[in-house]
């Protein structure tokens, strides 16, 4: 810890420290033409650019060379309104952004002489108000280029810039800042965290080298109101990928909103930040001139109230703001104590481009081990094969599967294990549904592993390292991690080899932990073990207890490790009983179940392959637990033998036996079996059996088959039933109740219509189109949900949707459409609905529609509910929502905001990459053809 | 630019459903039912498998059936055509009977270096390389399902009814591929020596497109008026046009042929005003209806 971090700790203790405010708003006072930027003319420049070949009018880190003056005037401006730090003129000070002015190679000029320019303003002004010291803030801004997004929106695997350069471009930049003056480091406007990653990893290794520390501010950008960088992240994701960053002072966010804009990130990383935090926004958003004209007295009392609600250590100002709004925010937050740091449990808290954070509290986490060559041949398949996009999709399926981290792993001997790691994690990032989770990066090749941390800009897992090649290199692999921002899994792996009893587990794991934290400093949370699991029941009498020393060293390390975590990859547990995947459901289930009651906190498995514990059949657990706690000397001939069994009788002669036992049940339950089986064989004389158990046939649909088909729509709310499954059920539904319908019109003669159903809901395919499977299947699930369905078929003007709405009184209308001309039909209809003063729901499905087209557009012309519904397994539960009583308002309110909040994304998102002309367009045409007659 | 064995236009009355069902991609079956999955692949799938492999004995079952009775009627229609690129983006069709200029959009987003901004009219030469040819072709598998759909529905089976419908979809695909095929072996025969699996074919391994306007590579639905005119689609292939360009019977699929080595599908994506503008005047059509057409791809505020 230096002197200046102890100064500026102090400081901060009694007061808020103000920041400086915009650097370019201030240089465009000044008319700086073509000549002026090259410094002719200017006495005290002395670099020669009167010849150089490239315009360098806009260049502004270039005037601390040519026009230093200006430079230096500025400065003062700022510390005279009350600036406790400066920051230096090289926002775009590194060779990447400098490349545009081909004026790479006075990059460290520039960054040396602002710094000294700065730290010049500042030391006069300490000396004039020596109670009051000034610091100079060492600016690294982003470049002109982004590691973690394609430039190119047809090829989202391709990046302009690798992280080696990056790095070396922002050393460079680090270099000159601290050896022209810089007190501190700031790295700020950062739009993609990978990037920023770089900058902090440069940092780091500049510490490293130079036996040299500063401290080290971080500031973030929030793109719009989504709440995320352009990079994708949310705020606390956002810290989670950076609090790595070495003798850090403070994260903060500023630039692209304004003030009022700002409030709810900055609330939400005041929470979560356990270091300092600094805030300097925009002068409100840019006119449409691209302009900033929020007055210093409005834009310092939004400030103010930041401080007064206790959120800020450092408040300033960016693009816009000048001395004035300085002064004025100096002025007004004089007043409010500096925010305290607030006490957070240290957990393992990672991310992807959301956060993840492992609580005492979070069950078991689940792996994916699906992205992963050596443990699936599909995925190495499709890898080989270079099919990248079908191998997103493996990925994509765990995450939607469940999975909370996915471990992909790229360790192939036909395969350049490098490039593919690089290939797949690149193309992840671009994918949102995927790389919100954070990563576990696998391999048992260094550089492998290395390659892919330059990749994900989250804070990821290293899967793994160990001692297996000595300390020097388990040390020099930890520290990498460390600067790199990722945990790591050690596996109980040392000079000996793989630790296989429990003395060497825990030996091994006490060992690597204390180098981590003394040696390293690693976060105790960020360490996760790998103690080895082995297959057991192998035949071999010293396998025996491998379950038994890993459940052990579990037990151990929990108890005296703390804070650490235990991890594993469960399938190897079973391996001698490949093939028999009933055995090796059981012998997982059982194991985890054991493993996680000691504290096993995740583990590398198929999520879709472990049964539930209390599930797996007694006999067949009672062998499986033998095995596994090594309870009997033959535990493993027992197991050997049920498995011949099982193989053996085969899983038909289970079936059949089955099958005669559910006809013995009472005529309930064999209803509900035929329902929830969608057997249509026995339906009808069930059917008669209970029309005449029941006194009316209306009683028999009320009962045992209403009761059977909520249990359908319970699994398949709960994901246990598909689709097609529950179309069957629904047929088995229709079946029964057209066989008891002569009844009921018998005996509706007699005393009326009694049926009750849960409300009506009309379906029709819009006008102009044809296509209607997915609104058949939607309405046979809403049919078999109890609500009575009106489809109306295909090819449905929006005249007849809207007089059948009226005539049936229904209380839903479903709109469905497959071709693009749809999406216009719909919103013709919404139209419609609203001139007739309709307030009834409106639903709109199909597969051009999307959320964000029926957010946009047509919700806005309908004042009644309009809400999107995906698949045919939304719409039940939508449907039950609008039409309860209870949630009906509600739910509506819910969606209006929530479009509301879609429409003003689509509103603020980014802006499209600008489109070329058309005659650009044409001139990059393909041209296959020369212009020689055939 | 190979003249085609046979140029003018083919009908196919009636294409036995047994030679359809070799070439139908199964994996879209799966996705309308909900399972995720790639053919043959989800059998395995730990998850859907067991249910994909039920439904997928339950759809042959019904396949074995309208087969059997011939219940479904596959037709087709297709046309070769000399053609030159005109200018950048358009292409000029001969035919008997004169000349039918269609109009094609072209990709307005930034590119990396050596990625070209693709449109159609880039695989077909202009007039100074020599005489070039473009196919269009219809056809549909969905003659007769409305009574099958029908006796389904009657019988309260929604599930058989809609599995019906689904096959005929995938039926009517399958025509589309296998009319592919003969086109670059026979009519056309461009690529006389092609000996792919369905498995190539459903992977695209063959030379030369077939993209449907209305869709990524040429999304102006209104150029189907002009396909369906060209080849009399509503009486050589019993298929009809509604007002806003969908095709009935539903289970049907149409488009243009391109044969260059070095055609692909391309999605057009976002397009500005100025290509919009142009666009509508090259079609004679007014830049409010071309928006509203276009709507999708519009990269401003209209």
């Amino acid at each position: 810890m230096n002197t200046t971090f102890q100064q500026l700790q102090n400081l901060l203790k009694q007061r808020i420290l103000i920041l400086d405010g915009a650097m370019g708003t201030m240089i465009q006072r000044h008319p700086l033409g073509e000549d002026e930027f090259r410094g002719i003319h200017s006495a005290a420049c002395r670099h020669d650019l009167a010849s150089h070949g490239h315009p360098l009018r806009g260049d502004n880190d270039l005037l601390s060379l040519t026009q230093p003056e200006i430079i230096l005037d500025i400065h003062r401006e700022y510390l005279e309104a009350g600036a406790d730090i400066i920051e230096t003129n090289t926002f775009s000070a590194t060779s990447v952004s400098q490349q545009d002015y081909d004026l790479e190679n006075l990059v460290y000029d520039i960054n040396f002489a602002s710094a000294k320019l700065a730290k010049q303003a500042a030391t006069e002004y300490t000396a004039k108000t020596p109670d009051k010291p000034r610091f100079v803030a060492g600016a690294m801004g982003p470049t002109t280029k982004m590691l973690s997004l394609s430039p190119d929106i047809n090829n989202a695997g391709y990046r302009a810039i690798t992280w080696d350069e990056m790095v070396k471009a922002y050393s460079e930049q680090v270099r000159g800042l601290v050896d022209g003056g810089a007190d501190l480091l700031l790295i700020e406007t950062i739009t993609d965290t990978l990037t920023a990653k770089a900058a902090i990893f440069a940092v780091s290794e500049y510490f490293h080298n130079n036996k040299k520390q500063l401290p080290v501010m971080i500031s973030g950008t929030i793109v719009d109101m989504s709440g995320r960088t352009l990079s994708g992240q949310t705020t606390e994701a956002f810290w989670n990928s950076v609090v790595h960053c070495p003798n850090l002072l403070s994260v903060g966010l500023n630039c692209s909103l304004g003030a009022e804009q700002m409030r709810p990130f900055v609330e939400e990383l005041s929470r979560v930040a356990t270091c300092l935090v600094s805030v300097y926004p925009n002068a409100g958003l840019p006119n449409e001139m691209g302009g900033y004209d929020q007055s210093p007295e409005i834009m310092s009392s939004i400030i103010s109230e930041f401080a007064e609600a206790g959120f800020v250590n450092f408040v300033g100002g960016c693009c816009g703001s000048t001395p004035d709004h300085i002064a004025a925010i100096a002025q007004k937050v004089k007043q409010f104590k500096p925010r305290e740091i607030p006490e957070r449990e240290p957990l393992m808290r990672l991310s992807g481009l959301e956060p993840f954070e492992i609580r005492p509290e979070t069950n078991f986490v689940n792996i994916g081990e699906r992205t992963n060559v050596t443990g699936s041949a599909k995925f190495a398949k499709l890898i080989k094969e270079n099919n990248y996009e079908e191998a997103l999709t493996v990925a994509r399926q765990q995450v939607e599967s469940g999975a909370q981290i996915i471990d992909v792993n790229m360790d192939e001997g036909m395969l350049d294990s490098e490039a593919a790691m690089v290939k797949f994690l690149n193309l992840i990032a671009s994918e949102p549904d995927i790389a919100k989770v954070p990563i576990m990066i696998d391999s048992s090749k260094w550089t492998v592993i290395e390659a892919g941390l330059q990749c994900v800009q989250g804070k990821s897992i290293v899967n793994s390292i160990s001692l297996k090649e000595g300390e020097e290199k388990f040390l020099e692999q930890a520290r990498k991690v460390l600067e790199y921002g990722a945990a790591a899994i050690v596996m109980a792996f040392d000079e000996q080899g793989q630790a296989d009893t429990f003395e060497r587990k825990t030996k091994i794991c006490e060992r690597a932990y204390h180098l981590l934290i003394d040696k390293v400093g690693f976060a105790p949370q960020d360490i996760i073990f790998d103690p080895n699991i082995f297959a057991i029941a192998t035949g071999l009498e010293e396998h025996n207890n491998y379950g038994v020393d890993f459940i052990n060293a579990t037990r151990w390390i929990k108890q005296n490790l703390p804070g650490a975590k235990v991890s594993g990859g469960v399938s190897n547990l079973s391996f001698s009983f490949r093939g028999n995947e009933p055995v090796r459901r059981a012998m997982h289930s059982a194991f985890l179940y054991h493993a996680i009651q000691v504290g096993m906190d995740m583990g590398i498995v198929n999520a879709g392959q472990i049964d539930i514990y209390d599930e797996v059949p007694k006999d067949l657990l009672e062998l499986v637990e033998d095995v596994i706690l090594n309870r009997r000397q033959d535990s493993t001939e027992r197991l050997v033998e049920y498995a011949e069994m099982l193989k053996s009788k085969g899983k038909t002669a289970v079936t059949a036996k089955e099958a005669e036992a559910w006809r013995n049940e009472s005529v309930q339950e064999r209803l509900k079996h035929s329902l929830v089986k969608g057997i249509t064989e026995f339906i009808d004389i069930d059917t008669e059996e209970a029309r005449l158990l029941y006194d009316r046939p209306l009683h028999v649909i009320e009962g045992p088959l209403m009761d059977g088909m909520s249990v359908v729509g319970d699994l398949f709310g709960a994901g246990k039933m598909f689709l097609p499954q529950v179309v069957k059920s629904a047929r088995v539904m229709k079946k029964a109740v057209a066989y008891l319908m002569p009844f009921m019109e018998a005996e509706k003669a007699l005393i009326g219509d009694e049926s009750k159903n849960n409300g009506t809901v009309l379906l029709a395919t819009v006008k102009g189109d044809v296509h209607d499977i997915g609104k058949n299947i939607v309405g046979v699930v809403l049919g078999c949900n109890n609500y009575r369905v009106i489809d109306m078929g295909v090819m449905v003007s929006a005249e007849r949707i809207l007089q059948m709405a009226i005539a049936e009184n229904v209380d839903i209308i479903g709109l469905s459409g497959l071709i693009t001309p749809s999406l216009d039909e719909m919103v013709h209809v919404a139209k419609e609905m609203e001139r007739l003063k309709f307030i009834k729901p409106l639903l709109i499905g199909g597969a051009t529609t999307s959320r964000v087209h029926t957010a946009v557009k047509i919700a806005p012309q309908y004042s009644g509910t309009v809400i999107h519904v995906l698949d045919a397994s939304r719409a039940v539960p939508v449907a039950g929502s609008l039409i309860s009583p209870e949630t009906k308002d509600s739910f509506g309110e819910q969606f209006k905001k929530e479009y509301d909040k879609v429409r003003k994304d689509y509103a603020n998102r980014s802006v499209e990459k600008n489109l070329l002309t058309i005659d650009a367009a044409r001139r990059n045409k393909l041209e296959l053809f020369s212009m020689v007659a055939a | 630019m190979i003249k085609p064995n046979k140029p003018g236009i083919t009908i196919y009355n009636d294409i036995p459903l047994e030679t359809l069902r070799e070439f139908i991609d199964w994996t879209p079956f799966f996705m309308s039912w909900e399972l995720r999955g790639k053919y043959p692949a989800i059998f395995n799938d730990t998850t859907v498998g067991e249910e994909a492999r039920r439904i997928f004995n339950d759809a042959n079952a019904i396949l074995d059936k309208i087969i059997q009775e011939k219940s479904l009627t596959a037709k087709a229609v297709c046309g070769l055509f000399p053609a030159n690129r005109i200018g950048d983006d358009d292409v000029e069709l001969i035919t008997d009977n004169g000349t039918i200029m269609l109009y094609f959009l072209r990709q307005q987003s930034q590119k990396s270096p050596g990625t070209p901004n693709l449109c159609l009219s880039d695989f077909i030469a202009p007039k100074e390389a020599g005489e070039d040819y473009i196919g269009a072709f219809a056809v549909t598998a969905g003659i007769g399902l409305e009574s099958i759909v029908k006796e389904y529905e009657l019988d309260h089976d929604d599930y058989s009814a809609i599995m019906a419908k689904a096959i005929a979809d995938r039926l009517a695909e399958a025509a589309a591929e296998w009319l592919h095929f003969i086109v670059r072996t026979e009519l056309w025969g461009y690529a006389t020596d092609e000996t792919l699996d369905n498995q190539g074919l459903i992977e695209e391994k063959y030379q030369g497109i077939r993209p449907a306007p209305g869709y990524p590579a040429c999304p102006d639905h209104t150029e189907k008026k002009k396909l369906f005119a060209l080849l009399d689609v509503e009486k050589n292939a019993g298929i009809t046009l509604t007002e806003n360009y969908a095709m009935y019977p539903a289970a049907a699929v149409s488009g243009w042929y391109f044969s260059h080595p070095a055609s692909k599908y391309f999605p057009v994506g976002k397009i500005g005003r100025d290509q919009v503008e142009d666009y509508a005047r090259r079609k004679g059509m007014t830049i409010q209806e071309t928006e509203r057409w276009l709507s999708p791809n519009l990269g401003y505020e209209a």
